[in-house]
């Protein structure tokens, strides 16, 4: 039998297996590095997400478009030209000044600095302090926004002289001061101040005796590191303003400063927290319950402890319901990451007090992170959390009140940039005009 | 041949699809949000987080998760390297610090509890933080049991003293802070709590004493903590943009101002800020490029607003372009911003300019408002000796100043000398009779 001649297909597919046989680990060698894997679950805050408020706000950007890094420490509706409509006033610690933006009768704004540059204003609080019928402003200069136990504070007074504001330094070489409020509190007819300093290692919290002509002497209430803010009320019902003071860095206390009558006051510590790390940073007094004695709105949002913030479980709202007498009792009304500010107002229209937060120090790298937050109150001063905003983020500071006189509370909030945000979510001053949820 | 090649071939796919199956399911590196970081830092974490194999990778990227601000990552980066190596002490350790970041406390102890029962090197560490975490859950009498476990170490005792004061034992909370205050004689956190101790009991005498020492004692306490925040600094600064920030910085101590330049315009590029274009104008002003280093700095007055140090320095840039004029009004914007301890070079160079000028008034103004800054400065560093000198000829130049005869007298009275105290303090209330902290001060002194 003839032989059959060789398969002339048959060295090439060998060649072709060959090939293949080689390709295959080849393959399944670099397929580790190509391929997708599963990532690691990671664990979200509890603290910063939140259904939507059902209430209609309408955004807006007030004043100019904001830089890399806009720093507004401070806002407040006021009505400083006294025509009848509401004005912002804000402290830009990027700039260094104070800035009126004052409502035109077509309802927009015009931008008006205040007196000369100071270094990091963080408080303006609009008073006649001399008497004379106009509204001056009296300003905390912190120096730094940055950590610095420096002798860089001051307190500035904006003198208003006929509409031109003048700087007159009513303090200083003293630590970074964080607040100034006014009150009488020695009782003769002029206007004292209540000073926070807070300053970062050390700090003190002192009132300004008005001596007249522009002179004040410094009284020292409490030597301290933290104290931040500073309100003012008759606490007790007396008939005498009284001081409460904030104190962070640690601490986390409330003390109450009892005015006692020409010029004497006496401390009682009237909250304290043992959770150093609780990160208060806002004291604001506000009637909740309505019941003629004036409660204070605690919140807690700050967490630098390191060089990085992130929202911690116990952020959020304490009120300090105020029983009478100077007794004072906590109660939590929300947890929400990073907040840095409250203001109180009717959102809804029922005729109680809802709040609104703003949040600094929240979960910004996960969308959606509410950056403004809506408690909405029940009636019974049980509240509800929704977001109202979630951009732009780093909200330092917010204010409520009727900007646009149609009887529904509006929202103004600016905020302090540490670090750079997308540009989508990055604001300087923000209105939230309220366009439901108000009865005239 | 052919047979043998298919066989070959078989078992490849089977063994291949097994190895690529077991990699389609393998754990990968969360990535974090990395939209709003610079794109230096971002680049090298999208790397990092598609290499981790070995236990180390992934302890060393949750490290730097940790450095830079992204805990959930960082923990669960390091919560798979626990898992992987679940002997590693240190792993245990830097777990429960990230933890600890995110508000996950209890699982933060249990971390810690682990490290130390690793032998981790720093095991009262984890006491003391397991302490601490406790107060952050209001846990009292947790985290009285835990410091009392490192009663030694001078945080667990002031820990220890605050919770004495809180539950009323008034007696052993000032003893113990007496003693950490007589310890460390820089420490102002017991003298804190020495105040409200003495606030709370009425006594204002003691109140005021304390409150005068408060301010001379300059530190805190030394405790665990600073350990943490010194890696942590240390750890940021090698990652990404600020990494060439810091390389920037050596090169340029070192002379290398070319290389310098180079890694500051990277990482200027790679996000703007007021800092890096400083230090980015000070290297082109060596170079010799002074209107350059002029145009960065007034950018970065513009961008970043008008900061002291960004005036002082355009100011610079101006006076080395020749432009004087221009020089002192940016001069003088930043003075009207300086106070305290503040610009002392910034006043020295107007002094300068005015010098130049002939401007005798201007001259000792300046001169005497920064001899005041030194003078605070160096009064706030317990240097009396310096600070005397500095404020003896700030209110030889400004003798109308109160607060340059405050801050000398506070200087003649730190240092014992109370009779040039009282007349440096008289001083200061004839010119301002309403100077509180003078009159509180003078009190001070003992007849």
């Amino acid at each position: 039998m003839a032989e059959l001649p060789p398969n002339p297909r048959q060295p090439r597919r060998v060649q072709a297996l060959f090939v293949v046989a080689l390709l295959i680990p080849v393959l399944a060698g670099i397929a580790p590095y190509v391929l997708p894997g599963t990532p690691l679950p990671v664990l979200i805050s509890p603290v910063s997400h939140f259904p939507p408020t059902s209430l209609a706000f309408a955004a807006q950007t007030l004043g100019p478009a904001p830089g890399p890094r806009p720093r507004i420490a401070n806002v407040r509706i006021v009505d400083l030209d006294r025509d009848g409509r509401p004005d912002v006033l804000a402290c830009d610690a990027e700039r260094n000044r104070v800035i009126w933006y004052r409502t035109l009768p077509s309802g927009s704004f015009e931008e008006i600095p205040l007196g000369d540059e100071v270094s990091a204003p963080v408080a303006a609080v609009p008073v006649d302090l001399d008497g004379d019928g106009d509204l001056d402003i009296v300003a905390a200069v912190l120096g730094n926004v940055l950590p610095t136990d420096a002798r860089i504070g001051r307190v500035v007074w904006l003198e208003n002289r006929n509409g031109r504001y003048i700087n007159r330094v009513l303090l200083d070489n003293v630590r970074r001061v964080s607040d100034v409020q006014p009150g009488d509190f020695d009782g003769d007819g002029d206007i004292d101040l209540a000073v926070a300093v807070f300053g970062y290692n050390h700090g003190e919290i002192l009132w300004l005796e008005n001596k007249g002509g522009g002179q004040f002497r410094d009284h020292l209430l409490l030597a301290t590191d933290g104290p931040s803010h500073v309100p003012v009320a008759d606490f007790n019902g007396d008939g005498k303003p009284d001081i409460a003071a904030l104190v962070s860095q640690e601490h986390e206390e409330v003390w109450l400063f009892e005015n006692a009558g020409k010029g004497a006051f006496t401390p009682r510590r009237i909250f304290e927290s043992a959770n150093f790390d609780l990160g208060s940073v806002g004291l604001v007094v506000a009637d909740l319950d309505h019941d003629a004695k004036p409660d204070l709105l605690l919140v807690a949002g700050d967490n630098l402890e390191v060089n990085h913030h992130y929202p911690q479980p116990w952020h959020g709202c304490l009120w300090l319901r105020n029983g009478g007498a100077g007794a004072f009792d906590a109660r939590r009304l929300a947890s929400v990451g990073g907040v840095y500010a409250a203001a109180v107002a009717d959102f809804d229209g029922d005729g109680d007090d809802d709040i609104v937060l703003a949040c600094m120090f929240n979960d910004w790298s996960r969308p959606g992170a509410a950056s403004l937050v809506l408690l909405e109150n029940d009636g019974r001063q049980n509240f509800t959390v929704t977001t109202l905003a979630d951009r732009p983020i780093h909200l330092a500071t917010v204010a409520a009140g009727d900007l646009n006189d149609d009887g529904k509370p509006d929202i103004v909030a600016g905020a302090l940039n540490l670090y750079s945000a997308a540009a989508e979510r990055t604001g300087r001053l923000t209105l939230w005009l309220q366009t439901t949820g108000g009865r005239p | 041949m052919t047979r043998a090649l298919l066989l070959l071939i078989g078992v490849e796919c089977l063994v291949g699809g097994w190895w690529i199956q077991r990699h389609r399911h393998a754990v990968r590196p969360p990535l974090p949000n990395l939209t709003e970081v610079d794109r230096v830092t971002a680049a090298e974490f999208r790397e990092r987080s598609g290499g981790a194999r070995s236990t180390d990778d992934w302890f060393k990227l949750g490290e730097d998760y940790l450095a830079t601000g992204f805990f959930p990552e960082a923990e669960a980066c390091l919560r798979h390297a626990a898992g992987l190596d679940p002997t590693a002490a240190d792993i245990a350790y830097k777990h429960g610090f990230a933890l600890e970041r995110i508000g996950r406390i209890s699982e933060a102890n249990a971390a810690y509890h682990l490290a130390a029962d690793r032998k981790h090197p720093r095991a009262k560490d984890c006491l003391y933080a397991i302490g601490r975490n406790h107060l952050r859950l209001e846990d009292l009498p947790a985290a009285e049991a835990a410091f009392a476990r490192i009663e030694a170490m001078p945080g667990a005792r002031l820990e220890r003293a605050i919770l004495d004061a809180r539950a009323g034992r008034t007696a052993e909370a000032e003893a113990a802070a007496k003693l950490l205050a007589a310890e460390f004689p820089t420490a102002y956190p017991p003298v804190a709590l020495r105040i409200r101790l003495a606030v709370a009991r009425g006594d204002g005498a003691a109140a005021a004493t304390l409150s005068d020492a408060f301010v001379r004692r300059a530190r805190p306490l030394p405790t665990p903590f600073d350990t943490d925040v010194d890696w942590i600094l240390r750890r940021a600064s090698a990652v990404g943009r600020d990494r060439l920030f810091r390389d920037a910085g050596r090169d340029a101590q070192a002379g290398r101002t070319a290389e310098a330049e180079a890694k500051l315009r990277e990482a200027l590029e790679a996000r703007w800020s007021s800092e890096i274009a400083d230090r980015l104008a000070e290297v082109a002003f060596v170079r010799g490029r002074r209107d350059e280093s002029r145009r960065i700095l007034a950018e970065a007055v513009e961008r970043g607003g008008p900061s002291v140090a960004a005036l002082w320095r355009l100011g610079q840039a101006e006076d080395a372009s020749r432009d004087p004029t221009e020089a002192i009004r940016t001069w003088e914007r930043a003075a009207a911003l300086v106070s305290g301890p503040e610009g002392q070079e910034l006043l020295l160079d107007l002094a300068q300019a005015y010098q130049v000028r002939g401007d005798q008034s201007q001259i000792n103004h300046y001169r005497a408002r920064a001899t005041l800054a030194a003078g605070i400065e160096n009064l706030d560093r317990g240097a009396y000796d310096v600070a005397r000198q500095s404020l003896e000829e700030s209110t030889r130049l400004d003798p109308r100043s109160p607060n340059a005869w405050f801050e000398l007298a506070e200087c003649h009275r730190l240092a014992g000398r109370a009779a040039d105290a009282r007349a440096a303090y008289a001083r200061c209330l004839e010119l301002d009779a309403n100077h509180g902290r003078a009159i509180r001060a003078r009190a001070l002194l003992s007849d």
